[in-house]
């Protein structure tokens, strides 16, 4: 899966944009970190590549297809995609197991995952591995993810966004709430999914992250990409 | 499994707006069953009725002898269940209540002027066919100046309730969207109270259908509780109905709002069925007309 941004600007206010002509392509099986201070517009970059928002200007394609409100091929470019919000987006009041098993009865099951019926069966297996694979205890399963600490729920948001074995994962700040293992835990099971083929796009803060893991960087300041360091050498 | 847990806990979440809605629903359509049991209850009790089985003889003498032979050949009419002489008095006693000007016209006159007439009536189970053919032999006996067949009389009256019928039907519509726009008012609601597990979903790649389908369990969830409460409500208030009837039109003798199984179970379908069809539509107009990404 190939996504890529052509010229492309966003602004939810007259005369303020939030992306100014951003270019980017992001290639099957890459690794890209998305780096900038608050407000620089990592989030609205996610927001577009997922196609919560579309751009006010420039095109915004997948595989070459551009993005179209309300299409097919936009429902099915979305199921082909995982997404770890910066603020989780669980549903407070369902069990663990039930946000886990979501994007099951919507999204494409990848070669790599079973397929689960309409009724849930076959995803008890799937969503015991995502949560295991997260650091998490199948234990907590059946408890109300409102229960949770802010790490948990963090991590029970990113078992989420993987279950599907998606082509492309796209997290929003993943690491934010969880301490130092949690967060290299998270950051090792990245990379072993980016090496099994899944291409990633992370938004983070955090520098040490970035020093450690050497992939592709980007910088983006005021709204534009100020940096973009293929070897992730550059420090900031 | 999702589709289950979502439309449970958005009842949950939504419990008073849910309940608004059942109750606001039973409500209208208990109106609108009620009226359409009443109409298809008027329509039976047709048959019942003992003016729709009897028929009036008018005689044109006095004379108590001819009275008695026409009663004899009337009785040995085929056809005719009973008759009998209305009398003199009975006749005065109508008028003085219905017609008391001609009542107080007639009361010095003599008693000849007054005429004579019997009662007939037919088996409950005769055609409207063979009646009139019965009806036909009777006029042909000596001495009958008319014969006015009740089933005539009633045919008319009943004609004037055709517009009651429409009356009706048009209120049962009118009651049902209002139901729609309660409904309407529900699942709009729904888009904004359940914007974040919209927007999460679609993020996974749910269609609107997907969006719709806990909709809809919620919508079918509602519309048996709608129609359970509709029965409850309107069979158990059979009773009182049937005695504040009584207090009005107790002279036909006969136990109004007799519902059989097959109508009940036609009335509580058709109860579900309406709310059924008004969640479900407007549930679908709600995401038509939402703004989902």
């Amino acid at each position: 899966m190939m996504v890529s941004l052509k010229q492309v600007s966003k602004s939810y206010h007259p005369n303020s944009l939030v992306l100014r002509n951003v270019n980017l392509d992001l290639r099957k099986g890459e690794f890209l970190f998305v780096v900038g201070d608050s407000g620089a517009g990592k989030t609205s970059l996610l927001k577009l590549i997922t196609g919560e928002e579309f751009a006010t200007s420039g095109a915004v394609l997948c595989d070459g297809v551009p993005y179209r409100a309300g299409s097919s091929k936009m429902l099915k470019m979305r199921r082909r995609v995982g997404v770890v919000h910066q603020d989780y987006k669980l549903l407070k009041d369902r069990t663990v197991y039930e946000n886990v098993a979501i994007p099951l009865f919507f999204g494409r099951a990848g070669s790599q995952v079973p397929p689960v019926s309409f009724f849930g069966r076959g995803a008890q297996k799937l969503v015991e591995d995502a949560i295991m694979a997260v650091g998490l205890s199948p234990k907590i399963l059946d408890g109300a993810v409102k229960e949770l600490s802010g790490g948990e729920q963090q991590r029970v948001a990113i078992a989420r966004a993987i279950i599907n074995f998606p082509d492309l994962l796209i997290a929003d700040e993943p690491t934010g709430s969880l301490d130092h293992d949690h967060t290299w835990q998270v950051i090792d099971l990245f990379q072993k999914l980016n090496i099994k083929g899944m291409s990633m796009l992370v938004a983070t803060h955090d520098r040490d992250i970035i020093r450690k893991v050497r992939k592709r960087v980007i910088h983006l300041s005021s709204g534009s990409i100020r940096v973009d360091d293929r070897e992730g050498a550059c420090i900031f | 499994m999702y589709f289950l847990s979502a439309a449970l806990s958005g009842m949950k979440r939504r419990l008073m707006t849910s309940i608004l809605s059942v109750l606001g629903g039973a409500a209208l359509l208990t109106a609108a069953a009620s009226i359409g049991l009443w109409s298809l209850w008027l329509t039976g009790q047709q048959d019942h009725l003992k003016a729709a089985r009897s028929a009036s003889v008018f005689i044109d003498t006095a004379n108590e002898g001819v009275v008695e032979d026409v009663l004899t050949s009337v009785m040995g009419v085929r056809g005719v269940e009973s008759a009998r002489i209305v009398s003199a008095q009975e006749f005065q006693d109508f008028l003085g209540e219905h017609f008391p000007d001609l009542h107080e016209a007639l009361s010095g006159m003599d008693e000849s002027v007054i005429p004579r007439m019997l009662e007939v009536v037919f088996p409950a189970e005769m055609n409207p066919a063979k009646r009139h053919d019965v009806v036909r032999s009777i006029g042909t006996i000596a001495n009958v100046a008319r014969v006015d067949d009740g089933s005539a009389r009633l045919s008319k009256a009943f004609l004037s309730l055709h517009w009651l019928g429409y009356g009706g039907a048009g209120l049962a519509v009118g009651l049902w969207a209002v139901l729609f726009v309660v409904c309407l008012g529900h699942y709009q609601n729904i888009l904004y109270t359940d914007a974040q597990e919209i927007q999460l979903i679609r993020s996974f790649g749910a269609t609107k259908g997907a969006i719709f389908f806990p909709w809809l369990i919620e919508a079918v969830l509602q519309s048996l509780i709608t129609g359970l409460f509709c029965a409850v409500v309107l069979f158990t208030g059979r009773s009182y109905l049937a005695e504040v009837y009584n207090q009005f039109f107790g002279t036909l003798g006969y136990e109004p709002f007799r519902l059989d199984v097959g109508n009940f179970l036609l009335a509580g379908g058709a109860m579900v069925g309406m709310a059924l069809l008004a969640h479900v539509s407007a549930g679908v107009l709600a995401l038509l007309r939402g703004r989902i990404a």
